[in-house]
Protein backbone atom coordinates (compact mmCIF):
# COMPACT_ATOMS: atom_id res chain seq x y z
CA UNK A 1 0.00 0.00 0.00
CA UNK A 2 1.22 3.44 -0.84
CA UNK A 3 1.90 5.80 2.02
CA UNK A 4 0.39 9.22 2.06
CA UNK A 5 2.28 12.34 2.86
CA UNK A 6 0.52 15.49 3.96
CA UNK A 7 2.06 18.71 2.83
CA UNK A 8 0.64 22.00 3.87
CA UNK A 9 1.28 24.07 0.77
CA UNK A 10 2.45 27.62 1.04
CA UNK A 11 -0.16 30.15 0.11
CA UNK A 12 0.03 31.92 -3.19
CA UNK A 13 2.10 35.04 -3.04
CA UNK A 14 -0.85 36.99 -4.35
CA UNK A 15 -2.40 38.85 -1.46
CA UNK A 16 -6.11 38.64 -1.10
CA UNK A 17 -8.98 37.20 0.83
CA UNK A 18 -11.76 34.85 -0.04
CA UNK A 19 -14.88 36.58 1.14
CA UNK A 20 -14.99 38.92 4.07
CA UNK A 21 -18.07 40.48 5.55
CA UNK A 22 -17.93 43.70 7.52
CA UNK A 23 -20.65 45.23 9.66
CA UNK A 24 -21.08 48.96 10.13
CA UNK A 25 -23.44 50.21 12.84
CA UNK A 26 -24.32 53.86 12.95
CA UNK A 27 -26.67 55.86 15.19
CA UNK A 28 -28.22 59.15 14.17
CA UNK A 29 -29.94 61.63 16.40
CA UNK A 30 -31.91 64.34 14.60
CA UNK A 31 -30.02 63.49 11.41
CA UNK A 32 -26.58 63.79 12.99
CA UNK A 33 -24.31 60.74 13.37
CA UNK A 34 -23.56 60.30 17.06
CA UNK A 35 -22.08 56.79 16.97
CA UNK A 36 -20.34 54.75 14.30
CA UNK A 37 -18.45 51.51 14.50
CA UNK A 38 -17.31 49.01 11.87
CA UNK A 39 -16.12 45.49 12.62
CA UNK A 40 -15.47 42.30 10.73
CA UNK A 41 -18.40 39.94 10.93
CA UNK A 42 -17.30 36.67 12.44
CA UNK A 43 -20.42 34.75 12.27
CA UNK A 44 -21.59 32.90 9.28
CA UNK A 45 -23.70 30.11 10.77
CA UNK A 46 -24.36 26.54 9.70
CA UNK A 47 -27.37 27.34 7.52
CA UNK A 48 -25.02 29.25 5.20
CA UNK A 49 -23.03 26.06 4.65
CA UNK A 50 -26.22 24.07 4.16
CA UNK A 51 -27.36 26.58 1.61
CA UNK A 52 -24.08 26.29 -0.30
CA UNK A 53 -24.26 22.50 -0.14
CA UNK A 54 -27.82 22.48 -1.45
CA UNK A 55 -26.98 24.88 -4.24
CA UNK A 56 -23.73 23.26 -5.35
CA UNK A 57 -25.21 19.81 -5.79
CA UNK A 58 -28.92 20.59 -6.08
CA UNK A 59 -29.20 18.65 -2.87
CA UNK A 60 -32.45 18.63 -0.95
CA UNK A 61 -32.32 20.50 2.32
CA UNK A 62 -34.35 19.99 5.46
CA UNK A 63 -34.36 23.76 5.96
CA UNK A 64 -36.27 23.98 2.67
CA UNK A 65 -38.72 21.22 3.54
CA UNK A 66 -36.51 18.74 1.67
CA UNK A 67 -36.39 20.66 -1.56
CA UNK A 68 -33.28 22.15 -3.02
CA UNK A 69 -32.64 25.87 -3.35
CA UNK A 70 -34.32 27.59 -6.26
CA UNK A 71 -36.70 24.72 -6.97
CA UNK A 72 -39.78 26.74 -7.60
CA UNK A 73 -42.48 27.90 -9.94
CA UNK A 74 -41.46 31.50 -9.46
CA UNK A 75 -37.83 31.49 -8.65
CA UNK A 76 -36.42 34.03 -6.28
CA UNK A 77 -33.29 32.47 -5.01
CA UNK A 78 -32.15 34.21 -1.90
CA UNK A 79 -34.13 37.31 -1.22
CA UNK A 80 -32.94 39.92 1.21
CA UNK A 81 -35.07 42.77 -0.10
CA UNK A 82 -37.55 43.02 2.76
CA UNK A 83 -39.82 46.02 2.67
CA UNK A 84 -40.56 48.60 5.32
CA UNK A 85 -42.06 47.05 8.43
CA UNK A 86 -41.20 43.48 7.43
CA UNK A 87 -39.00 41.98 10.13
CA UNK A 88 -39.28 38.43 8.81
CA UNK A 89 -36.14 38.63 6.67
CA UNK A 90 -33.30 40.90 5.64
CA UNK A 91 -31.18 42.49 8.35
CA UNK A 92 -32.62 41.99 11.83
CA UNK A 93 -31.66 43.35 15.24
CA UNK A 94 -32.11 41.83 18.65
CA UNK A 95 -31.37 42.03 22.34
CA UNK A 96 -29.68 38.66 22.82
CA UNK A 97 -26.10 38.15 23.88
CA UNK A 98 -25.23 34.61 22.83
CA UNK A 99 -24.56 32.90 19.52
CA UNK A 100 -23.48 29.53 18.16
CA UNK A 101 -22.89 27.88 14.80
CA UNK A 102 -26.26 26.10 15.04
CA UNK A 103 -28.29 29.26 15.43
CA UNK A 104 -31.33 29.45 13.20
CA UNK A 105 -32.51 32.86 14.39
CA UNK A 106 -31.43 35.80 16.49
CA UNK A 107 -31.29 35.10 20.19
CA UNK A 108 -34.04 37.61 20.91
CA UNK A 109 -35.52 39.50 17.96
CA UNK A 110 -36.63 43.09 18.51
CA UNK A 111 -39.94 43.13 16.63
CA UNK A 112 -41.10 45.75 14.17
CA UNK A 113 -43.38 48.40 15.61
CA UNK A 114 -43.71 51.62 17.53
CA UNK A 115 -44.54 50.21 20.95
CA UNK A 116 -42.33 49.66 23.96
CA UNK A 117 -39.44 47.33 23.10
CA UNK A 118 -39.99 47.65 19.37
CA UNK A 119 -38.22 49.37 16.49
CA UNK A 120 -39.63 50.51 13.16
CA UNK A 121 -37.88 48.48 10.47
CA UNK A 122 -37.08 50.42 7.30
CA UNK A 123 -36.90 48.84 3.85
CA UNK A 124 -33.68 47.07 2.94
CA UNK A 125 -31.41 49.11 0.69
CA UNK A 126 -28.64 47.95 -1.59
CA UNK A 127 -25.47 49.50 -2.96
CA UNK A 128 -24.39 47.93 -6.24
CA UNK A 129 -21.08 46.08 -6.56
CA UNK A 130 -17.95 48.10 -7.09
CA UNK A 131 -15.17 46.25 -8.87
CA UNK A 132 -11.66 47.70 -8.86
CA UNK A 133 -9.66 45.97 -11.57
CA UNK A 134 -6.45 47.66 -10.43
CA UNK A 135 -6.54 46.27 -6.91
CA UNK A 136 -8.67 43.22 -7.80
CA UNK A 137 -11.01 44.16 -4.98
CA UNK A 138 -14.77 44.24 -5.09
CA UNK A 139 -17.60 44.83 -2.67
CA UNK A 140 -21.27 45.58 -2.29
CA UNK A 141 -23.34 46.47 0.71
CA UNK A 142 -26.82 45.97 2.10
CA UNK A 143 -28.27 48.11 4.83
CA UNK A 144 -31.35 48.79 6.89
CA UNK A 145 -32.45 51.50 9.28
CA UNK A 146 -34.29 50.97 12.55
CA UNK A 147 -36.12 53.89 14.14
CA UNK A 148 -37.06 54.05 17.77
CA UNK A 149 -40.60 55.45 17.92
CA UNK A 150 -41.41 53.64 21.14
CA UNK A 151 -41.25 56.59 23.50
CA UNK A 152 -38.59 54.85 25.60
CA UNK A 153 -35.10 53.52 25.04
CA UNK A 154 -34.37 50.26 23.21
CA UNK A 155 -31.05 48.42 23.46
CA UNK A 156 -29.63 46.49 20.50
CA UNK A 157 -26.95 43.90 21.25
CA UNK A 158 -27.08 41.54 18.25
CA UNK A 159 -27.55 41.78 14.48
CA UNK A 160 -28.09 39.17 11.79
CA UNK A 161 -29.21 38.41 8.26
CA UNK A 162 -32.09 36.19 7.18
CA UNK A 163 -32.62 35.22 3.52
CA UNK A 164 -35.99 34.24 2.10
CA UNK A 165 -36.20 31.51 -0.52
CA UNK A 166 -38.90 29.64 -2.38
CA UNK A 167 -39.15 25.93 -2.87
CA UNK A 168 -41.44 23.94 -5.14
CA UNK A 169 -44.26 23.75 -2.66
CA UNK A 170 -44.51 27.54 -3.16
CA UNK A 171 -43.88 28.27 0.48
CA UNK A 172 -41.36 30.77 1.71
CA UNK A 173 -38.42 29.48 3.68
CA UNK A 174 -36.20 31.57 5.89
CA UNK A 175 -32.51 30.91 6.07
CA UNK A 176 -30.45 32.50 8.83
CA UNK A 177 -26.92 33.03 7.51
CA UNK A 178 -25.10 35.59 9.67
CA UNK A 179 -25.21 36.32 13.39
CA UNK A 180 -23.09 38.91 15.17
CA UNK A 181 -23.04 40.02 18.78
CA UNK A 182 -22.12 43.68 19.21
CA UNK A 183 -19.06 44.20 21.38
CA UNK A 184 -20.87 47.14 22.99
CA UNK A 185 -24.67 47.15 23.07
CA UNK A 186 -26.26 50.26 21.58
CA UNK A 187 -29.04 51.99 23.47
CA UNK A 188 -31.31 54.00 21.22
CA UNK A 189 -33.16 56.87 22.80
CA UNK A 190 -36.59 57.73 21.50
CA UNK A 191 -36.48 59.05 17.89
CA UNK A 192 -32.91 57.91 17.30
CA UNK A 193 -32.16 55.83 14.22
CA UNK A 194 -29.81 52.87 13.99
CA UNK A 195 -28.51 51.90 10.54
CA UNK A 196 -26.86 48.51 10.11
CA UNK A 197 -24.80 47.94 6.95
CA UNK A 198 -23.23 44.66 5.91
CA UNK A 199 -20.42 44.93 3.38
CA UNK A 200 -19.52 41.84 1.34
CA UNK A 201 -15.96 42.06 0.06
CA UNK A 202 -13.74 39.90 -2.13
CA UNK A 203 -10.17 40.33 -3.23
CA UNK A 204 -8.84 38.12 -5.99
CA UNK B 1 -10.27 33.91 12.97
CA UNK B 2 -11.82 34.44 9.55
CA UNK B 3 -15.55 33.84 9.42
CA UNK B 4 -15.35 32.27 5.98
CA UNK B 5 -12.38 30.55 4.37
CA UNK B 6 -11.91 28.28 1.39
CA UNK B 7 -9.18 25.69 1.14
CA UNK B 8 -8.13 23.81 -1.96
CA UNK B 9 -6.95 20.29 -1.24
CA UNK B 10 -4.98 18.59 -3.99
CA UNK B 11 -4.45 14.84 -3.70
CA UNK B 12 -2.03 13.40 -6.26
CA UNK B 13 -1.62 9.72 -7.01
CA UNK B 14 1.05 8.72 -9.49
CA UNK B 15 1.98 5.13 -10.25
CA UNK B 16 4.76 3.79 -8.03
CA UNK B 17 4.88 6.97 -5.96
CA UNK B 18 3.60 8.01 -2.57
CA UNK B 19 0.27 9.77 -2.58
CA UNK B 20 0.83 13.45 -1.97
CA UNK B 21 -1.71 15.85 -0.50
CA UNK B 22 -1.33 19.60 -0.70
CA UNK B 23 -3.61 22.12 0.91
CA UNK B 24 -3.67 25.85 0.36
CA UNK B 25 -5.98 28.73 1.00
CA UNK B 26 -8.07 29.83 -1.95
CA UNK B 27 -8.05 33.56 -2.31
CA UNK B 28 -9.84 34.01 -5.51
CA UNK B 29 -13.55 34.53 -5.73
CA UNK B 30 -13.96 36.54 -8.91
CA UNK B 31 -16.34 39.39 -9.67
CA UNK B 32 -19.09 37.18 -11.08
CA UNK B 33 -19.66 35.67 -7.65
CA UNK B 34 -20.14 39.07 -6.12
CA UNK B 35 -22.66 39.99 -8.82
CA UNK B 36 -24.58 36.74 -8.33
CA UNK B 37 -24.79 37.29 -4.57
CA UNK B 38 -25.82 40.90 -4.90
CA UNK B 39 -28.46 40.37 -7.56
CA UNK B 40 -29.87 37.37 -5.75
CA UNK B 41 -30.17 39.36 -2.52
CA UNK B 42 -31.86 42.23 -4.31
CA UNK B 43 -33.99 39.89 -6.48
CA UNK B 44 -33.13 41.64 -9.72
CA UNK B 45 -34.97 40.65 -12.89
CA UNK B 46 -32.02 40.83 -15.23
CA UNK B 47 -28.36 41.73 -15.05
CA UNK B 48 -25.20 41.32 -17.07
CA UNK B 49 -22.69 38.60 -16.40
CA UNK B 50 -20.13 37.36 -18.86
CA UNK B 51 -20.35 33.64 -19.09
CA UNK B 52 -17.66 30.99 -19.29
CA UNK B 53 -19.94 28.76 -21.39
CA UNK B 54 -21.04 29.01 -24.07
CA UNK B 55 -17.98 30.94 -25.17
CA UNK B 56 -19.94 33.06 -27.61
CA UNK B 57 -23.40 34.57 -27.72
CA UNK B 58 -25.10 36.34 -24.89
CA UNK B 59 -26.78 35.25 -21.73
CA UNK B 60 -29.20 37.14 -19.58
CA UNK B 61 -28.65 36.30 -15.96
CA UNK B 62 -31.78 36.57 -13.90
CA UNK B 63 -32.38 36.41 -10.18
CA UNK B 64 -36.14 36.63 -10.43
CA UNK B 65 -37.31 33.96 -12.84
CA UNK B 66 -41.00 33.95 -13.60
CA UNK B 67 -41.23 31.03 -16.01
CA UNK B 68 -42.22 27.59 -14.79
CA UNK B 69 -39.36 25.29 -14.07
CA UNK B 70 -36.53 24.68 -11.71
CA UNK B 71 -33.33 26.62 -11.86
CA UNK B 72 -29.88 26.23 -10.45
CA UNK B 73 -28.21 28.69 -8.10
CA UNK B 74 -24.40 28.32 -8.27
CA UNK B 75 -24.81 24.65 -9.06
CA UNK B 76 -21.65 22.71 -9.83
CA UNK B 77 -22.90 19.12 -10.17
CA UNK B 78 -21.35 18.36 -13.56
CA UNK B 79 -21.43 14.76 -14.65
CA UNK B 80 -18.69 12.42 -15.73
CA UNK B 81 -16.81 13.83 -18.73
CA UNK B 82 -18.48 17.25 -18.59
CA UNK B 83 -15.72 19.85 -18.42
CA UNK B 84 -18.03 22.80 -19.05
CA UNK B 85 -18.67 23.42 -15.36
CA UNK B 86 -17.87 22.25 -11.87
CA UNK B 87 -14.20 22.09 -10.88
CA UNK B 88 -11.87 22.60 -13.83
CA UNK B 89 -8.12 22.28 -14.17
CA UNK B 90 -5.80 24.14 -16.50
CA UNK B 91 -2.27 24.93 -17.52
CA UNK B 92 -2.31 28.72 -17.26
CA UNK B 93 0.15 30.58 -15.08
CA UNK B 94 -1.16 34.13 -15.01
CA UNK B 95 -2.29 35.23 -11.53
CA UNK B 96 -6.09 35.34 -11.33
CA UNK B 97 -7.80 38.69 -11.56
CA UNK B 98 -11.20 39.81 -10.36
CA UNK B 99 -12.33 40.19 -13.97
CA UNK B 100 -11.57 36.61 -15.02
CA UNK B 101 -14.47 34.89 -16.76
CA UNK B 102 -12.76 31.61 -17.64
CA UNK B 103 -9.85 29.53 -16.50
CA UNK B 104 -6.80 30.71 -18.46
CA UNK B 105 -5.99 27.51 -20.33
CA UNK B 106 -8.48 24.68 -19.76
CA UNK B 107 -7.21 21.13 -19.91
CA UNK B 108 -10.07 19.49 -21.80
CA UNK B 109 -11.81 16.25 -20.96
CA UNK B 110 -10.57 13.20 -22.84
CA UNK B 111 -8.04 10.44 -23.05
CA UNK B 112 -5.68 11.92 -25.61
CA UNK B 113 -2.41 13.77 -25.14
CA UNK B 114 -2.97 17.00 -23.23
CA UNK B 115 -6.33 15.86 -21.90
CA UNK B 116 -7.62 14.49 -18.60
CA UNK B 117 -10.66 12.33 -17.92
CA UNK B 118 -13.04 14.43 -15.78
CA UNK B 119 -14.97 12.47 -13.16
CA UNK B 120 -18.41 13.43 -11.90
CA UNK B 121 -18.59 16.19 -9.32
CA UNK B 122 -19.23 15.17 -5.74
CA UNK B 123 -20.73 17.38 -3.04
CA UNK B 124 -20.13 16.52 0.58
CA UNK B 125 -22.70 17.48 3.19
CA UNK B 126 -21.75 20.02 5.84
CA UNK B 127 -19.82 18.79 8.85
CA UNK B 128 -20.60 20.93 11.88
CA UNK B 129 -18.57 20.93 15.08
CA UNK B 130 -20.78 22.43 17.75
CA UNK B 131 -18.02 22.32 20.34
CA UNK B 132 -15.79 24.82 18.63
CA UNK B 133 -18.42 26.41 16.37
CA UNK B 134 -16.70 25.50 13.11
CA UNK B 135 -17.97 23.74 10.04
CA UNK B 136 -17.29 22.98 6.42
CA UNK B 137 -18.76 21.60 3.24
CA UNK B 138 -16.81 20.29 0.24
CA UNK B 139 -17.05 19.87 -3.51
CA UNK B 140 -14.72 17.45 -5.20
CA UNK B 141 -13.67 16.06 -8.56
CA UNK B 142 -11.22 13.40 -9.75
CA UNK B 143 -9.13 13.84 -12.91
CA UNK B 144 -7.32 10.87 -14.44
CA UNK B 145 -4.52 10.95 -16.97
CA UNK B 146 -5.45 8.22 -19.42
CA UNK B 147 -3.13 9.52 -22.10
CA UNK B 148 0.31 8.18 -22.91
CA UNK B 149 2.23 11.23 -21.71
CA UNK B 150 2.48 13.21 -18.50
CA UNK B 151 0.46 16.40 -18.06
CA UNK B 152 1.00 19.33 -15.71
CA UNK B 153 -1.75 21.24 -13.87
CA UNK B 154 -1.02 24.78 -12.74
CA UNK B 155 -4.46 26.30 -12.13
CA UNK B 156 -7.87 25.26 -10.81
CA UNK B 157 -11.25 26.90 -11.03
CA UNK B 158 -14.94 26.50 -10.27
CA UNK B 159 -17.60 27.25 -12.87
CA UNK B 160 -21.23 27.29 -11.74
CA UNK B 161 -24.64 27.21 -13.38
CA UNK B 162 -26.97 30.02 -12.53
CA UNK B 163 -30.47 30.77 -13.76
CA UNK B 164 -32.82 29.32 -16.30
CA UNK B 165 -30.61 29.82 -19.33
CA UNK B 166 -27.90 27.19 -19.63
CA UNK B 167 -25.05 29.59 -19.12
CA UNK B 168 -22.19 28.91 -16.77
CA UNK B 169 -20.07 31.36 -14.87
CA UNK B 170 -16.60 31.33 -13.36
CA UNK B 171 -16.80 31.98 -9.61
CA UNK B 172 -13.41 30.85 -8.28
CA UNK B 173 -9.97 30.80 -9.88
CA UNK B 174 -6.70 29.82 -8.21
CA UNK B 175 -3.14 29.11 -9.23
CA UNK B 176 -1.58 26.08 -7.59
CA UNK B 177 1.36 27.06 -5.36
CA UNK B 178 3.19 24.08 -6.83
CA UNK B 179 2.33 22.67 -10.28
CA UNK B 180 1.17 19.07 -10.24
CA UNK B 181 2.43 16.64 -12.87
CA UNK B 182 0.37 13.56 -13.55
CA UNK B 183 2.06 10.61 -15.16
CA UNK B 184 0.08 8.25 -17.39
CA UNK B 185 -2.51 6.50 -15.21
CA UNK B 186 -1.96 9.06 -12.49
CA UNK B 187 -4.87 10.89 -10.92
CA UNK B 188 -5.55 14.04 -8.96
CA UNK B 189 -8.50 14.81 -6.71
CA UNK B 190 -9.27 18.49 -6.32
CA UNK B 191 -11.39 19.45 -3.31
CA UNK B 192 -12.71 22.91 -2.54
CA UNK B 193 -13.52 23.10 1.16
CA UNK B 194 -15.72 25.96 2.37
CA UNK B 195 -15.13 26.66 6.06
CA UNK B 196 -16.94 28.83 8.54
CA UNK B 197 -16.11 29.75 12.12
CA UNK B 198 -18.87 31.34 14.17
Amino acid sequence: MQKSSYIRGKSNKIKGHTLKVYCLVEVKDKGKVIYSKQFESHSFVAQWLQLLYGAFGRNNLSILNNHFPAESIDVNWLQMNAGSGDASFGIQVGSGTTKSINDTALDSLIPNGNSVGQLAYGAMSFTSPTINTTTNQGNFSVSRSFTNNSGGSVTVSEVGIVLRSFASDTNFYYIFIIHDILSSPITLANSQVLTVTYIFSIQT
Amino acid sequence: MDSFKIFVIVKVKNPKQKTKVYRFKSRSFVGNFLYILFNSFQTNDGFSLTQAYPSSGSCQANANESAAGTYPWVTVNAGNGDASFGIQVGSGTTPPTISDITIESLIPNGNSVGQLAYGAMTTIAPVINSSNNTGYTQIQRVFINQSSTSITITEVAVVAQFGGIPCKYLILHDLLPTPVTLQPNGSVTITYQFNIAT
